[in-house]
């Protein structure tokens, strides 16, 4: 069947949009048929004839024209769109105009752009621009031009972006000549810009996008871009983006923003985007913060990003508004701005906006990086797509998993209880769509805007063999995409997915380049390994190995691959001993099967002459370059100590003659295993101790902060020789005392050897006692340096002198009077003691101490007794025991071992028992000529026991003499003021005083004054006696003045019975 | 408010049977003091600074007991009993008496076989506790050396009680070299210990130790550091004592045995509730009479006679404080009371011959928002500008100690101007007024200034009650014996608010109760202590009073 002539028709109508199309065919045999298609345009048409069976071109042709009248007369008509909405037949008849056919996109676009459009409701301009400009249409860029200055602003703003991304070189000629401008250089494109888009300098959004359309025209036009930017960058910023290097501008531009620099730079450095700013602006906008004042400026490099289709730049804005939540959200139009409700949009529009990224915003900004990508793929431009969907997925990592959660709910219906899964990257909306749109494991639904499980998959199943991404054709277009993933990605999901999508393209897995392969073997991730061991297995040629590819396949995190690559180097493992890197491989490799493999290969082959120095060098180069700071540094630790123990065990000869310097470089290394090795190194080495620079033993002693590297190092600088090391006292005595326990436990053993060397002990001792006796600065160093002094150095402590070893004792810190405790028995001579040197030991706290002291009293007793008011100090001892000892020690003395004045100084203690020990002596040794200085001296014993003592002797010893009277007044007033006390002492006193008052007038004198003032107390009983002694005083002694009137009784009668016995 | 002191060695007394060597170790940052003399008055001395130490460790305020122990006990027996019950209902109660029986003779064992460790235990507990015991002591105590006297102070540990020992040189005898100044002494128990042994047959060294400032060489520790961080309420308080002896006071003398007979009614009887206060009760010419509440016991001093020219009646609490004045009895010639009012503090100054010892007393035992408000005592009480203020200290620095006319004379300042200034300096600490002598002298209690704008009031309710009470917005509308005691109510005027306050202090002037309108209150009721309304209004009900 021919195609003869077609008619297309197209009727709108309100909401209706169909066509009619009109077929004439000829069949076999000069006979036609008539059919048609109608339907919705753009949808599935229908199809329909006229003729049930062939007729002859004359009736057919009638029929045709019939019915295309007939649908003209209901308002169809012939139309170009009716033409699109066509199937695609060729038309053979030389009739079909050419103005019926359908045009292509880009034609209508181009047709919209020029204003032809023709259809009733026109295409919006703006969208066509927009449209033009994701396209990048070069051919749009004439009437784009010519558009400019045609509308609002947003016209302008979508014009100005097409022209953007379609424009090159020539457009900046075109413009200049558009706007009837004289011809002008590109780098007076700036100075004129309002000429040439009128409206940039009105609206800073057209400025923004205006710039970025010049930016793109060119790199002189850019050029010109850069130096307008750079001049408007402040002083500081503007030197180092100039001066550079990269790092040092990253450095400044950190500071300059910590001090409160606008975040407005961030956009004119991305307008620069020179090698020397870019990563200092990607570090910027990885860290700065959301806020406002700074969040604009984040915006419209997200803007700019997206027309530049800067994928890094796009990719990592995008993840971090995925990370950030927003700072506000509205309701009912208003929000709280410092405590007070506020019009959000108005606030918004202010250019000092206290609020940004609020929750519509961050919602915009999430859907707008998969709406992008959507775009693009629906334009079918897989390498934009790819280039951009790279970006967006380059910067998660696993670090950015959360944990999988899940929440059951009871389902009333089913009446079951339903649980929902999230996966660990379920909060990432770009990124699931990318990865999963077509996955059977996620789905996007419900309010949640999270990748929730579908029905039966739960996190932690089996993935599904099929392919789950958005748009896997374009993939297959790109795959260089998957490769630069599986490269650069650091996030599990990301690589699943590209390694199954590389395995769909086998024909570019074929081809792929055996550097290729290592790197995907080098990957830690196991499925990219695989693959990659997959294509090893394919391309390995055991005739011609290739040793960069067995030594990758060695270290790859797959152990089949792993074991493989064992295997083959035991086919010939002559050849492969050559191989210098792939031994250095295998003894430094991550994985501990392959460095015990790589150690047995090395200690059973021999090497070739001269390979094992350059395998050292080389070796140490890999060590060097460990990472220490990683997150895995324990794996970086272990393969550093056991590839060091390898190149220990197998080249101890070579080793010891390294280069110091490299030693040095591996001293400073940040591992631990780096410096032991550097450690062990030296110790064997053939440079003797003592010609070792010294700062390279410091850097191993001293400086690093490993306690083997340290101990290690305190053993090297060991190895110095005696006469080395008795110079250098001063840094012995500091290990020996150093807060750091290795370092003391290390210099112990070379103090053992030297302790052996006499003057040694004397010249550590002393500095050692010193470190007892200060104040510890950190725990355990006095127990170390007391258990130094008492194994190590015991010999040299015998020219400890008695005074040191006392000071020892004195101390308050129990290690120095622990080894004053063992000295004092060993070093001090118990005659060259003092007597109160020995009544003070019996205080201490140490029992040894004390029984020491006891000992010295027990066999000392001469000594004693010449000095018994010092001895008698060690019944105040602190310590029981000590009391007990010293009660029964002086309870056997002699009457003639004590003076009065010692057994008064026992009284005067202030313990009880100690004063009725003292007591009891005097009562004991008491004799009748000291009586009245016995009195005396007890009398002015402040406790009450001891006063109501000397009342015993008041009656002996002080009647009859007015001199003794007034000595002992202060001791009267003293026992009669006690308060509610002291009743039998207070008793003897009125009594003795009632009865000295008779002797003398003086005497009376003396009591009347003090029973005066006693008088006036409130105890009836105290009250009573001194107005009896006052009665008896004013009875002997009438003119003694006296506060009472004593009042003869009356005679008193039976009748009248009244009792008055005196008045005060 | 943390004070930091560096002391050369420890203090030390060394007696032996002939002779007493004091010698205390002073704070060796602050400039050098010093001061070498030998006792003369030594009994005095030993039982005035006995007095000075019993203020030190003086801690009156109320420590609930602790019954865990008892609880315990009480419910382990509760126990039992129930065993008891269903032992007599069980028909195997035969078989659980054997047990109970077995299981008792077990303890029996048990405890006797842990006996000993028990017993160890404990005594090493003990020793801990005396071995650390000079941690309990608050802040050291204070001297001055004085061109005229030495004087100590000291502020018990619980922020009451103010005691100070001033010793004029007549005391010593061969007087070595002195340095003018104040500085803080190292104390601890042990000294105390060794200050009983003080008699007048043995010579007594007294010395401030100026060896504290020469370099030690020695690498011994000789250096004796002591970090102390002092509740602001104690440095309060202590401010708060010394600056109300600038005020004007009610004083009068009382014989000895006047105060032997105030410990006496104390000792003798011991009160179960309140009010717990004495009564002073001074008519003019008429012999001093004290009231003991709650029996109303009368004590009448008959030797000592009240002087002043008008009537008062003054009641005080915290009166078991002045047991601290019993070891001076014996020895004091009389003691002079210095009162400044109901519910203030007061002063008692025992004279000891050449010695004095004045024991202060702030208004209550505790110190605590029950009884607050007393920020009056550190409010200013004239205006004086910083140069005057300057001016006056400097004066007074030059001669160390002054009467404020002879200190307005000599510098040609209006007296009331002086003793402004002079008060702000006693306020923070920088001066003291010697009620015994009746002059200021210098003392600074610390080596830096002390924040006075943190320490005048307790907390901002307070600071907004002084405001209140200023602003005179604080009407006090109804004040009722009550069962209680009196009740307070009123209105206070806070900005545009008026709130209604109301408050009800016990017989022992306590807030037993309180209520008010505020928000502070509905929120906090009294966890927090008072709001400034309750406070303003209380303190209003007072100045009325006044």
């Amino acid at each position: 069947m021919k195609l003869i002539r077609r008619v297309s028709l197209g009727l709108r109508e309100g909401n209706s949009d169909k066509v009619y199309i009109v077929d004439l065919c000829e069949v076999a045999g000069r006979k036609f048929v008539v059919n048609f298609q109608f339907g919705r345009r753009g949808q599935a048409l229908k199809d329909g004839t006229k003729t049930d069976t062939p007729v002859t071109e004359a009736v057919a042709r009638s029929i045709f024209a019939k019915l295309v009248e007939e649908k003209t007369r209901k308002g169809y008509s012939e139309s170009s769109e009716a033409a699109a909405a066509a199937p695609a037949a060729r038309p053979s008849e030389r009739a079909a105009p050419r103005a019926g056919a359908k045009p292509s996109r880009e034609e209508a676009i181009l047709a919209r752009l020029r204003g032809d459009g023709g259809a009733r409701r026109p295409w919006d301009f703006s969208r066509a621009a927009w449209r033009a400009g994701e396209l990048r249409l070069k051919a749009a860029v004439a009437p784009l031009i010519a558009g400019i200055g045609g509308g609002d602003v947003r016209r302008e703003y979508c014009v100005l972006w097409a022209l953007a991304r379609c424009g090159d070189e020539s457009s900046f000629a075109a413009l200049v000549q558009a706007r009837k401008q004289s011809p002008m250089k590109p780098d007076r494109a700036l100075a004129n810009l309002e000429a040439l888009v009128p409206r940039a300098g009105k609206s800073p959004m057209l400025m923004r996008v205006a710039l970025e359309m010049l930016r793109a025209w060119g790199d002189e036009l850019r050029a010109a871009v850069v130096q307008h930017a750079q001049g408007e960058l402040p002083p500081g910023l503007r030197y180092a983006a100039e001066q550079g290097p990269a790092e040092a501008f990253a450095e400044v531009l950190q500071r300059s923003l910590a001090a409160g620099e606008s975040a407005g730079v961030l956009e004119l450095l991305y307008r620069i985007d020179s090698p020397v700013v870019r990563p200092g602006l990607l570090a910027a906008l990885r860290s700065l913060p959301l806020l406002p004042g700074s969040f604009r400026a984040v915006r419209h490099i997200f803007k700019m990003a997206e027309c530049r289709g800067d994928a890094e730049v796009y990719g990592l804005l995008a993840l971090r508004f995925e990370l950030t939540p927003h700072n506000f959200s509205v309701r009912y139009n208003s929000v709280y701005v410092d405590g007070r409700r506020t019009d959000a949009r108005k606030e918004q529009a202010k250019p000092d906006s206290r609020l940004a990224y609020g929750q519509i915003t961050r919602a915009y900004l999430r859907r707008r990086g998969w709406a992008t990508l959507r775009r693009l793929a629906t334009l079918d431009d897989a390498e934009g797509y790819v280039r951009m969907a790279v970006g967006m997925l380059l910067p998660f990592t696993d670090a950015h998993a959360v944990e999988p959660r899940t929440m059951s709910r009871y389902d009333y219906s089913s009446r079951k209880t339903v649980s929902t899964h999230w996966d660990r990257f379920a909060p990432y909306l770009a990124f699931n769509h990318i990865l999963f749109e077509n996955s059977g494991r996620y789905e996007l639904k419900g309010m949640t805007r999270m990748w929730r499980c579908r029905a039966r998959y739960k996190p932690g199943d089996a993935a599904p063999a099929a392919r789950e991404e958005a748009y896997p054709a374009l993939w297959d277009r790109m795959p260089v995409g998957l490769l630069h993933l599986l490269s650069e990605s650091e996030c599990l999901p990301v690589h699943e997915f590209a390694v199954k999508a590389l395995r769909a393209n086998k024909a570019f897995c074929d081809e792929l380049d055996l550097d290729t392969i290592v790197m995907l073997l080098g990957r830690p991730y196991e499925v990219t390994a695989q693959l990659g061991y997959e294509l090893a297995l394919a391309r390995y040629d055991a005739s011609n190995p290739d040793f960069e590819l067995v030594a990758a396949l060695a270290s790859c995190p797959v152990a089949l691959a792993r074991q493989t690559a064992r295997t083959w180097i035991d086919v010939d493992r002559a050849r492969f001993a050559g191989a210098r890197d792939l031994i250095v491989s295998l003894v430094l490799s991550p994985f501990a099967d392959t460095r015990a493999y790589g150690r047995a290969l090395l200690m059973s082959v021999v090497l070739p002459p001269g390979v094992a120095e350059s395998l050292i060098a080389r070796a140490i180069a890999v060590m060097l370059a460990l990472p220490a700071d990683a997150p895995g540094s324990e794996v970086q630790e272990a393969r550093a100590k056991e590839g060091a123990d390898t190149l220990l065990r197998v080249f101890a000869r070579p080793l010891r003659s390294l280069g110091l310097g490299v030693l040095h470089d591996l001293a400073r290394h940040p591992l631990a295993a780096v410096q032991g090795f550097a450690a062990e190194v030296l110790l064997a080495h053939e440079v003797r101790p003592e010609d070792l620079p010294e700062e390279l033993i410091a850097a191993l002693a001293v400086e690093s902060q490993f306690p083997g590297v340290r101990s290690l190092g305190v053993r090297l600088f060991g190895e110095l020789p005696d006469e080395v090391l008795l110079q250098r006292v001063n840094l012995l005595l500091a290990f020996a005392t150093s807060g750091l326990a290795d370092q003391r436990g290390a210099i112990r053993p070379v103090l053992q050897r030297l302790a052996r060397l006499p003057s040694f002990g004397e010249l550590l001792v002393p500095p050692l006692l010193v470190t007892l006796l200060t104040k510890e600065e950190h725990e355990g160093v006095h127990s170390s340096v007391l258990a130094l002094l008492k194994t190590d150095l015991a010999a040299a402590l015998g020219g400890v002198p008695k005074d040191a070893v006392l000071r020892l004792l004195r101390s308050k810190h129990p290690a120095a009077q622990e080894l004053g405790g063992i000295l004092l028995a060993r070093n001090v001579d118990p005659a060259t003691l003092e007597v109160g040197e020995v009544a003070r030991l019996a205080s201490h706290e140490i029992l040894s101490v004390r029984e020491a002291a006891w000992k010295f009293y027990r066999e000392n007793k001469p000594r004693l007794v010449a000095d018994m008011s010092v001895a008698i100090k060690i019944l105040d001892a602190a310590w029981e025991d000590s009391r007990r000892f010293a009660f029964a020690l002086f309870g056997g003395f002699e009457e003639h071992d004590f003076t009065p004045d010692v057994l008064v100084a026992v009284c005067d203690s202030v313990r009880p028992e100690v004063q009725a020990f003292g007591r009891e002596l005097v009562t004991r040794f008491f004799r009748e000529s000291q009586g009245h200085e016995y009195l005396l001296r007890l009398s002015e014993h402040p406790s009450a026991d001891v006063q109501l003592f000397a009342t015993n002797y008041l009656a002996t010893y002080a009647t009859g003499s007015l001199e003794r009277l007034r000595q002992l007044e202060p001791y009267f007033l003293g026992v009669l003021s006690r308060v509610n006390r002291g009743r039998v002492a207070k008793a003897r006193v009125f009594a003795f005083l009632t009865a000295e008052a008779e002797r003398s007038p003086e005497a009376a004198q003396l009591v009347a004054t003090l029973m005066t003032r006693q008088s006036l107390t409130m105890a009836i009983g105290d009250k009573a006696a001194s107005i009896v002694a006052m009665v008896a005083v004013a009875g002997r002694y009438a003119d003694t003045p006296l506060p009472i009137v004593v009042k003869q009784p009356p005679l008193w009668t039976r009748k009248d019975r009244k009792e008055v016995p005196g008045g005060v | 408010m943390e004070f930091e002191y560096k002391y050369h060695g420890s203090t030390a007394v060394d007696s032996s049977a002939r002779s007493t060597n004091m010698s205390f170790s002073p704070d060796t940052r602050r400039e050098p003091t010093y001061f070498r003399g030998e006792l003369q008055q030594s009994l005095e001395f030993r039982e005035a600074i006995s007095a000075l130490n019993a203020v030190v460790v003086s801690d009156l305020r109320y420590k609930p007991k602790d019954k865990t122990a008892y609880k315990a006990w009480l419910a382990q027996q509760e126990q039992l009993n129930w065993q008891q019950v269903a032992i007599q209902r069980s028909r195997n109660a035969a078989q659980v008496k054997d047990l109970q029986g077995e299981l008792d003779r077990l303890k029996a064992t048990s405890n006797s076989r842990m006996a000993g460790f028990y017993a160890a235990r404990q005594k090493y507990f003990n020793y801990l506790y005396k071995k650390d015991l000079d941690a309990w002591f608050v802040l050291d105590p204070v001297i001055t050396v004085h061109p005229d006297e030495v004087f100590f102070e000291c502020f018990s540990q619980d922020e009451s009680t103010y005691g100070r020992l001033g010793a004029s040189y007549e005391v010593f005898k061969n007087i070595g070299e002195f340095a003018c100044g104040t500085t803080n002494i190292d104390y601890s128990a042990d000294l105390y210990n060794e200050f009983q042994k003080i008699r007048r047959y043995k010579t007594t060294m007294f010395q401030v130790d100026p060896s504290g400032f020469e370099v030690q060489t020695t690498a011994e520790d000789a250096f004796k550091e002591l970090k102390i961080d002092l509740p602001d309420s104690w440095v309060r308080g202590f401010l708060q004592v010394s600056s109300a002896m600038t005020l004007p006071t009610v004083s009068f003398d009382l014989h000895p045995m006047d105060v032997h007979n105030l410990c006496f009614v104390l000792r003798r009887y011991k009160e179960k509730s309140g009010p717990r206060s004495l009564r002073y009760i001074l008519k003019p010419g008429q012999p001093v009479q004290v009231v003991f509440e709650p029996w109303n016991r009368v004590v009448t001093f008959p030797r000592s006679p009240y002087l002043g020219d008008k009537e008062h009646e003054i009641r005080v609490w915290g009166r078991r404080r002045l047991f601290i004045l019993e070891r001076l009895i014996q020895l004091a010639r009389k003691f002079t009371v210095h009162l400044l009012g109901s519910g203030l503090p007061s002063f008692y100054i025992a004279d000891l011959g050449h010695m004095n010892f004045t024991l202060g007393l702030s208004g209550w035992t505790a110190n605590d928002w029950s009884q607050a408000g007393n920020f009056d005592l550190m409010a200013p009480r004239a205006e004086v500008d910083e140069f005057t203020k300057r001016r006056v200290f400097d004066g007074l620095k030059k001669q160390w100690f002054a009467a404020p006319e002879a200190l307005a004379r000599s510098l040609d300042i209006d007296r009331s101007a002086v003793l402004a200034a002079l008060g702000i300096y006693t306020q923070a600490g920088r001066a003291i007024y010697d009620l015994n002598k009746q002059v200021y002298r210098v003392r600074e209690l610390s080596r830096d200034p002390l924040p006075m704008g943190k320490l005048r009031f307790a907390n901002e309710r307070e600071q907004a009650a002084e405001r209140l009470v200023g602003g005179k917005t604080v009407q006090v509308r109804g004040a009722d014996e009550v069962a209680g005691g009196l009740r307070l109510r009123g209105k206070v005027k806070d900005g545009s608010r008026n709130y209604e306050p109301e408050l009800v202090i016990d017989r022992d002037q306590r807030l037993a109760s309180a209520t008010c309108t505020c928000n502070f209150y509905t929120q906090n009721k009294l966890y927090k202590g008072p709001c400034e309304h309750i406070l303003a209004l209380r303190i209003q009900h007072r100045r009325t009073q006044a």
